[in-house]
Formats: C-alpha cells, sequence, structure tokens
C-alpha cells in the first residue's frame, strides 16, 4: 500500500498491509502537524501532491527498502490538504524478520519522502503563509536525482 | 485561391514540424505565481535545459533548485521533451 489520500489516515489499515508470518518486527513513524517552530506559532498546514508521480515514489521507496533489506515489507501513505495541528500527515510501516532492518528501512523511507517524493506544504501562520521547502530558493536536488 | 490554400498548409506542415506542443505542470509557490496549474507551451524540441531558461526568461519563474520532470520521472538537463510530453516543474519538495 503506497497512497496518497485527502482524508484523515487509519493507522492501522497500514500496520495491517505489513503484518504476516515471517515478521518478527513492526516499526511505525506517524508524522503529525507540529504548533511550535522555534518561536513561530502554526495555524494550520495545507498540502499539495504530484499525485500521480507522488505515487510511483513511493512504490519505488518501497522497492529500494525490499532490495536492501530483504525480508522487509514496507506500505506509506502520505495525506494531503488542509491538516491542523495534531493530525497525521503521513504513517510509514516496516516489518521485517528481526527488528533493526524494521527500524532502519524506516528511516530510511521518511528520509527519502522528504528529498525526493513531490509534495510540498503551506505553513499557515497568524502574520501569513509559505511554501515550506523555498525559503532559500538555495535547494538543489543534483545529488538527489542520481540515486532515483 | 487554390494556390493559397496549399502555401497555408504548407505553412502548417512545416509548424507540425518545427514545433511541439507540450503541457507544464505547476505546483506550490509556482502554480500560486502564475495563477494556473497547467501551461500549453510550443515551442521547438528543447532539452531540459533550454526549458529552464524558457520558463525564467520568458515566464519568470524562477527555476534554480527546481527539479524537472518528464511524465512523472525526474529528467536531467539533457533530457529531450518531445510532442504530447508532460512536463513538471519540482520545486524543493517539503511533504512528511
Amino acid at each position: 500500500m503506497f497512497d496518497i489520500v485527502s482524508r484523515p489516515i487509519d493507522i492501522g489499515k497500514v500496520i495491517n498491509q505489513v503484518e504476516h508470518r515471517n515478521a518478527g518486527a513492526i516499526v511505525t513513524f506517524i508524522g503529525t502537524v507540529r504548533e511550535m517552530t522555534q518561536d513561530k506559532k502554526t495555524l494550520y498546514l495545507e498540502y499539495e501532491a504530484y499525485e500521480p508521480m507522488a505515487r510511483e515514489m513511493l512504490s519505488n521507496i518501497g522497492k529500494e527498502i525490499k532490495k536492501q533489506w530483504p525480508g522487509t515489507v514496507t506500505a506509506i501513505v502520505h495525506r494531503i490538504g488542509h491538516l491542523d495541528i495534531g493530525d497525521i500527515a503521513v504513517v510509514i510501516a516496516v516489518s521485517s524478520p528481526h527488528r533493526s532492518d524494521a527500524y532502519e528501512a524506516n528511516r530510511y523511507a521518511i528520509e527519502r519522502i522528504k528529498t525526493l517524493v513531490p509534495i510540498w506544504k503551506k505553513e499557515h501562520w497568524e502574520d501569513g503563509d509559505l511554501w515550506i521547502g523555498n525559503q532559500e530558493g538555495t535547494v538543489s536536488y543534483t545529488e538527489n536525482q542520481s540515486k532515483v | 485561391m487554390a494556390i493559397k490554400r496549399e502555401l497555408f498548409l504548407t505553412q502548417k506542415i512545416n509548424q507540425r514540424c518545427d514545433t511541439s506542443m507540450f503541457q507544464v505542470l505547476l505546483f506550490a509557490h509556482l502554480r500560486e505565481q502564475v495563477g494556473s496549474e497547467k501551461l500549453a507551451i510550443r515551442e521547438k524540441q528543447l532539452t531540459v535545459k533550454e526549458f529552464k531558461e524558457l520558463m525564467e526568461n520568458q515566464y519568470k519563474l524562477p527555476t534554480q533548485g527546481v527539479m524537472i520532470a518528464i511524465n512523472e520521472k525526474y529528467a536531467t538537463e539533457t533530457d529531450i521533451i518531445a510532442e504530447g510530453d508532460t512536463v513538471a516543474l519540482i520545486p524543493p519538495v517539503s511533504g512528511g
């Protein structure tokens, strides 16, 4: 299960996707909307995605993980649209025969999402808003590209 | 009349050979800047590098740090954009 959804994510359903008889561990990452970033107070977030490409890339991350950590099963669901403080933006579940692989693979998945998958968030504060990822205008993707 | 029509057709054929039509998808701040999710572009066959220059010069869109996807796959500077392709401008992502 690799999906982009615009409704609340059912954590249980994502976990169910990776359960199997040879799993000895399931690691779940839940990304939630934080209120305070340093001294700035977020009111809500707005996510948008290039949906078909984002789905394909999530599924590719799953394939990369399977290759790097044989025996793992991965499921990733990302939510888009309007999200309030505390809402769940992303759920990543990885199962593996032994726990260390599931921990490592799960970490790998979120880092890949943050650098590569075409999803953007717009922060809304009391005094304005901004699409994140564009603050500096200097982020280069050339490095990531070679890993695709 | 007949000659004129022939000339018109020839021009049309030439135009079709020289230029290709492709669609450009915009997201996040780039979408807001243009005020639209899509652009239809008729241009000579372009490399990704040339396409980025076109976006900068004619559409005043900043492309520094912006990746280009052709038909939902990240492209390199030397890849060619052809007739019917869907090109997307992918500014630095911030999912998760």
